[in-house]
């Protein structure tokens, strides 16, 4: 919502009713300024206490509630004219509107008894009323609404980046913690969507894994073995599972001593070595990279070559030589035997003559063939009677006929001859290229070692010696990372080939169909968990990409008044779920020695692209922030004020900016709303007084 | 609530759904959350994911939904 006003009662520093503590605003940038000690940070609280019943504790640097705040809450001057046994009160009434014009009043109290001149009995809690402007009059409205209304007047998730003091950016946008800008993604945009995808398509697939698994059991030819099966499933997930986690802590920890190591580097003097060894070292490290993972490829897959390439043939070629000429011996006795059979068989028929002519014929002694006699015991007779055995002869010449097997046999050997001659220099090319890999790995590891090197010379010519233990702890923290993270490669890799064969093996266990809906399940959650993860990425590499165009559009316009070396902003996306931001240089390399107030405003800018994200946000809700300029030179401050105007419908800027103006028209920003100064005021002129201060709030006009 | 055709948009604009599915970038040019009886099963199982998330229900509920896409699509 957009706030018309504020007014305090007895609130802090602010002494005297609601109209003479009244500040109303407009849209634009309404700025308050306010001397050191004028009250800036308590109309901040006043604000915050409105809705959150809590203040900021400078001197603690932390919010606290009304019951730790005690009788603080109270102005001074009407604690001291506040009689024994009295009450005093304080209250802020704030006044919003949404976006259908409806207006609200939101009031908060506290009251406290005065028991002497030094103890206060203050109500443990303080109280909230809400009222709503329907048709002529202030209703008030039911209790039950009020912490709808509240969320509407600001949401939580924006409350800590929308209404903020000054002194809180650096934790909120802290950029030595990787977490912090990615928590601020995850808060104000809808990155959190697609991690829920992620997790119910992760939690469907490992249902449907299951499914699948006890339905194969089911239909499984041996349902112990199967068990078995299952139980090394269940184990080898919890290693993988295991083992992902450890690779995820390791590529953590290896980018965050990344991070300190480049940041050492560019502390250093000498910025035009630094930038080439950078530019060398990143260069080694991306080959080597992807050769170390070419090797690990080559040597993963030496296995299955034994198999795909037949290596596992190597040295067969004199049992085949030898097969070669058994089986051309067997052809030669086989065709032999055969040829007989074919003599055998080119005679008369089997049963032609019929069994019952022969035996006519031999009692007749004549053959009825060719007419000739056939007296018993001559040729003839002979010749006839032996017709009766032939059937039995020609069976007996191949009981057991094998040619077609050798045949085969010959055939396939005679097929691998060929790739059999080759397998030798297949092999040998294969681990000549992988000798070749390792040697470029090696040559550039010591090349890297010896930038790396290089860099230690570097820091140690122009820095301390704890900054160089620092440096050498990073240097060991990303080998040692680097060398754990390929291990669980490894591991993952053998694991991930494992369950694979243990699935294959369930498979085969199976008799019949499993049910196809099972089946299809499986396959579907397992594309769709591959989908939800890439999409996940995908979506949060973009909303990266555009936070980081706008922040530096914004930061860029910001910085356009003072003419020094700024660099921009770079996010860099780790792990694809989380991103760091980096101030860095037009080659990319961190830009060291940024200045406070720059890092601030690289800060705010970045801020600013968050909420702008959403522009229902920038154009609904009103930006409160007390000092978000301080440590700011005038140009950047008034940079920070263009960009809040440009992108902001309303905001409140409590500052010391502008202290000397004395009229609104000196303020040289568009979008300017309404402008006021804070006065503390001490009648007697006594400043270690405060029970007789009171603030003056005074409009400033054109 | 989560804006589905933008989520949906963020899917069908991922080459993975293509490499995982028989379906063309053209194809899915004019992709609705209406029933599609001829569509490939991965695409209509994605829209009921994303439909059935954005209405808020229950992770068992949407994966439950999901299952009985899969069914009818077989």
């Amino acid at each position: 919502m957009i706030i018309n006003y504020i007014s305090m009662l007895n609130f802090q520093c602010f002494y005297g009713n609601h109209e003479s503590n009244t500040v109303a605003f407009s849209d634009g940038i309404n700025v308050i300024i306010g001397d050191n000690g004028h009250g800036k940070s308590k109309l901040w609280n006043a604000f915050y206490w409105a809705l959150y019943d809590q203040i900021f504790d400078s001197d603690r640097e932390r919010f606290v509630t009304t019951r730790q705040s005690g009788e603080s809450i109270f102005s001074d001057r009407a604690k001291k004219e506040c009689a024994v046994e009295e009450f005093v009160k304080a209250e802020i009434k704030l006044e919003v509107v949404d976006s259908q014009g409806v207006r609200f009043e939101i009031y908060r109290m506290l009251k406290a008894k005065k028991l002497d001149d030094h103890n206060w009995e203050v109500a443990p809690t303080s109280s909230i009323l809400i009222r709503r402007y329907k048709v002529t009059q202030w209703q008030k409205v039911n209790e039950s609404e009020y912490r709808s209304i509240l969320e509407r007047v600001l949401p939580g998730h924006l409350k800590p980046y929308m209404w903020f003091q000054g002194e809180q950016v650096n934790s909120l946008m802290d950029f030595q913690n990787q977490t912090s800008l990615t928590q601020a993604i995850q808060l104000l945009s809808d990155i959190t969507n697609y991690d829920d995808l992620v997790d119910i398509t992760r939690d469907g697939k490992e249902k449907s894994a299951k499914e699948l698994r006890i339905e194969q059991k089911r239909l499984s030819s041996d349902s112990s073995k199967s068990e078995a099966i299952e139980r090394q499933v269940t184990n080898k997930q919890k290693d993988l599972e295991e083992e992902e986690r450890d690779r995820e802590s390791n590529t953590r920890n290896k980018e965050e001593a990344e991070i300190g190591f480049d940041g050492l580097i560019n502390s250093m003097s000498d910025a035009q070595k630094r930038a080439e060894n950078k530019a060398n070292l990143d260069s080694l490290t991306n080959k080597r990279d992807a050769n170390s993972q070419q090797l690990d490829s080559k040597i993963q897959a030496l296995n299955k070559k034994l198999f795909s390439s037949h290596w596992v043939l190597k040295d067969c070629e004199p049992s085949i030589t030898d097969f070669s000429g058994k089986y051309d011996k067997f052809l030669e006795h086989h065709y032999q035997k055969a040829a007989l059979d074919k003599i055998a068989e080119s005679q008369l028929p089997v049963d032609v003559p019929q069994p019952i002519f022969v035996n006519k014929m031999l009692a007749d002694e004549a053959c009825f063939v060719c007419g000739h006699l056939a007296p018993k015991g001559s040729d003839e007779y002979k010749h006839i009677s032996g017709l009766l055995d032939r059937k039995i002869q020609s069976s007996t010449t191949f009981k057991n006929d094998c040619s077609s097997l050798f045949k085969k046999l010959y055939d396939n050997t005679t097929e691998y001859k060929n790739v059999i001659s080759g397998i030798g220099s297949s092999i040998s090319e294969e681990f000549s290229s992988i000798t070749k890999l390792r040697n470029e790995i090696s040559s550039d590891n010591k090349s890297i070692e010896d930038i790396n090197k290089s860099f230690g010379e570097l820091v140690e010519k122009d820095q301390s010696e704890n900054i160089i233990k620092e440096f050498r702890k990073h240097k060991k923290n990303i080998e040692d990372f680097t060398d754990a993270i390929n291990v669980n490669n490894i591991k993952i890799n053998r694991i991930t080939d494992e369950l694979e064969g243990l699935k294959t093996q369930t498979k085969k266990l199976v008799v019949g169909s499993p049910n196809k809906a099972v089946e299809a399940a499986a396959e579907i959650f397992n594309k769709l968990s591959v989908l939800a993860l890439s999409t996940r990425g995908l979506v949060f590499s973009n909303l990266v990409k555009d936070l980081e165009k706008s922040a530096n559009d914004i930061y860029q316009s910001m910085t356009e008044r003072n003419k020094s070396v700024i660099g921009r902003l770079n996010l860099r996306i780790m792990d694809s779920k989380t991103c760091f931001p980096e101030i860095v240089d037009s080659d990319g390399n961190s830009l060291a020695g940024s200045n406070d107030s720059n890092i601030r405003l690289v800060k705010l800018a970045l801020m600013m692209a968050v909420l702008k994200s959403t522009s229902t946000w920038s154009q609904n809700y009103c930006l409160v922030s007390d000092a978000p300029t301080s440590k700011m030179s005038r140009n950047y401050a008034e940079g920070f004020y263009e960009a809040l105007g440009k992108n902001f419908r309303q905001s409140i800027v409590i500052t010391f900016d502008f202290v000397t103006e004395t009229k609104k028209s000196d303020i040289k920003i568009n979008n300017l709303g309404k402008v006021y100064k804070l006065n503390s005021v001490i009648p007697d002129g006594d400043r270690t007084k405060r029970d007789d201060l009171y603030t003056e709030i005074k409009e400033l006009d054109l | 609530m989560a804006n589905r055709n933008e989520i949906l948009k963020n899917f069908t604009n991922n080459e993975k759904l293509y490499e995982l599915s028989d379906v063309s970038p053209e194809s899915l040019n004019d992709i609705s959350f209406n029933p599609d009886p001829a569509g490939d099963v991965l695409v209509e199982s994605l829209k009921k994911l994303i439909f059935s998330y954005c209405k808020g229900e229950a992770k068992i509920t949407v994966i439950k939904n999901i299952n009985i896409e899969i069914e009818k699509n077989l």
